[in-house]
């Protein structure tokens, strides 16, 4: 199969996970559209002959979870400002769009509030270790993304599981 | 391979973490053939600005804040801002500006696309630009003489490493009774009412052609110029990027990081020409749109900001971040505004017609204002 073949059939086999992955991070379709695509161009242009080689799948995490990692650091210092802005228009918005929701889009969107928010207190690579998984990643293609043992993978999820899951709570319990 | 997702053990923490994921799975058909075409764009034309959805011809942003962006937002490291502001370049020509400042980057503002009909696709935007061989060139294809600077920061070269325009185009926006009404009822808006004549009536937008000169230090490239600038807009901050970048680490397909390096740790300069762009109408006057557009849902500072601008149809407003510093300044007795806006400093101003911007990587504003005084 020629290159650019092996290349599209790489894009279309990796792209959703991506793309899923990055959606994670940042809950903005365009945003992760945009990050995906400027990840598979850079893979693109500095990328290997051969597509099919296993090595490339790790090459491809390594720079997702890199991605996700500079998003995840951008929304860490948006995330102050744009939640007090967010706090202070609530009862206004509940007000005014409550009876005009009834998909419940507002209600979904505090719910992923709360969920990043305990993301949010959890160390980066916690959060995304968490992340990567949920997106599909194997074990083997975790440990790969973030530079650690396969065999200590699974420990380290459990870890970030709890942790997670104790911050979780907490922000529900918050009123 | 492993392509359906396998969730975390924990129940409770998969149902929180299922919250974040996307509502639909995304359309890789339509996902690669952009990958297509941002490639072989890529590879065939200069790339300057820091929008790629404008610049592929994808842009699904405001036609208007498309404009405004390219006319101000040439900078590399603008704070990336949804402008509602910048829609409201009605009726109108520039001669003078003003800084809005926008505080809530978290309020989405409403889009011009929820009004009416967009332009057809095809007939959107093409703000590609395409490399010229010199200044003269340049010239003729913008129409007016392109300035250069004469006082550029040490190290760069006198002449600019990249000469490129953009050619000029209008495209038309109707605005849609039907369509309005159903948005403004979707955001619980009932009360507020539509000029009459509203329905059917047009904006056109008149873009003019561009010239961008960029002054890069030497042995840098414009993809190393893509990718810092690709990396201080994801990151917020082009310190972060750039320490991130010199660690090498852990990004794999990173670009040249010595060269990125050069660029973010020595001066760079672009600058960008333009005749005024303009807008005009048909079927509703300047006063009832602009009304109109204030009385929408948008914050109350934005409203406030806006309504206090006097000449509305010569003052073209220039979305500012919270920590901005924009002010107005005179260059060369020509009305503008300076500062830093962002990560970055620019300066804009206007003179017989033609509105000049000028922004840089580690320059300081008294510099650059000194380098835009030498535009001539």
């Amino acid at each position: 199969m020629a290159s650019a073949d092996l290349f599209e059939d790489f894009f279309r086999t990796h792209y959703g996970r991506v793309f899923g992955l990055l959606y994670r991070v940042t809950g903005d379709e365009r945003e992760a559209e945009d990050l995906s695509q400027e990840l598979f161009l850079q893979l693109a242009r500095r990328g290997p002959a051969d597509w099919s080689s296993p090595t490339v799948d790790g090459w491809l995490w390594k720079a997702a979870t890199h991605a996700a990692l500079n998003a995840l650091r951008g929304a860490r210092r948006r995330s102050a400002r744009e939640e007090r802005a967010f706090r202070q228009d609530l009862p206004l918005r509940l007000l005014s769009e409550r009876d005009d929701d009834p998909a419940g889009t507002l209600e979904r969107q505090e719910r992923r509030e709360t969920v990043w928010r305990a993301l949010r207190q959890l160390k980066p690579r916690e959060s995304l270790l968490l992340l990567a998984r949920h997106s599909g990643l194997s074990y083997a293609e975790v440990a790969q993304a973030l530079s650690i043992n396969p065999a200590s993978v699974g420990t380290l999820l459990a870890r970030a599981e709890r942790r997670f899951k104790d911050v979780y709570q907490d922000q529900e319990d918050q009123p | 391979m492993n392509v359906t997702p396998s969730p975390v053990e924990d129940a409770r923490v998969k149902h929180a973490l299922d919250l974040l994921a996307p509502e639909s799975p995304p359309d890789v058909d339509g996902a690669w053939l952009r990958q297509q075409r941002i490639a072989s764009m890529r590879s065939r034309s200069v790339r300057l600005l820091r929008l790629p959805r404008i610049l592929d011809g994808s842009a699904r942003m405001p036609l208007a804040a498309a404009a405004a962006s390219v006319l101000l937002g040439l900078s590399l490291f603008l704070t990336p801002v949804r402008s509602f502001a910048a829609q409201f370049l009605s009726f109108f020509r520039v001669q003078d500006f003003t800084p809005i400042t926008i505080n809530s980057l978290s309020e989405p503002l409403p889009d011009l696309s929820k009004f009416g009909d967009p332009p057809q696709q095809g007939r959107s935007l093409n703000l590609r630009p395409t490399q010229m061989a010199s200044l003269s060139e340049a010239s003729s294809a913008v129409g007016f003489t392109v300035q250069t600077p004469n006082q550029l920061p040490a190290g760069l070269g006198a002449q600019p490493s990249v000469i490129a325009t953009t050619t000029g185009q209008t495209v038309a926006f109707t605005f849609r009774a039907d369509k309005t009404r159903a948005y403004l009822d979707s955001v619980g808006r009932r009360d507020i009412q539509l000029p009459p004549q509203y329905d059917g009536a047009t904006l056109q937008l008149h873009l003019e052609p561009a010239v961008e000169l960029a002054y890069l230090p030497p042995g840098t490239s414009l993809q190393d110029l893509q990718a810092a600038a690709a990396q201080a807009r994801r990151s917020g901050a082009p310190a972060q990027a750039l320490s991130d970048l010199a660690k090498g680490a852990p990004s794999a397909p990173a670009t040249d990081s010595r060269a990125v390096n050069a660029l973010l740790n020595s001066a760079s300069v672009l600058v960008v020409e333009t005749h005024s762009p303009s807008v005009d109408a048909t079927g509703v006057s300047p006063d009832d749109l602009r009304g109109f557009l204030l009385s929408l849902p948008i914050p109350a500072d934005l409203k406030a900001q806006l309504q206090a601008i006097g000449d509305w149809r010569h003052t073209l407003p220039i979305p500012a971040g919270p920590d901005s510093q924009l002010h107005k300044v005179s260059v060369n007795g020509a009305p503008g505004l300076a500062g830093k806006n962002g990560p970055a400093v620019m300066v804009v101003w206007v003179n017989n017609g033609i509105v000049y911007g000028v922004t840089g990587t580690k320059l300081d504003e008294k510099s650059l204002l000194a380098l835009a005084s030498s535009v001539r």
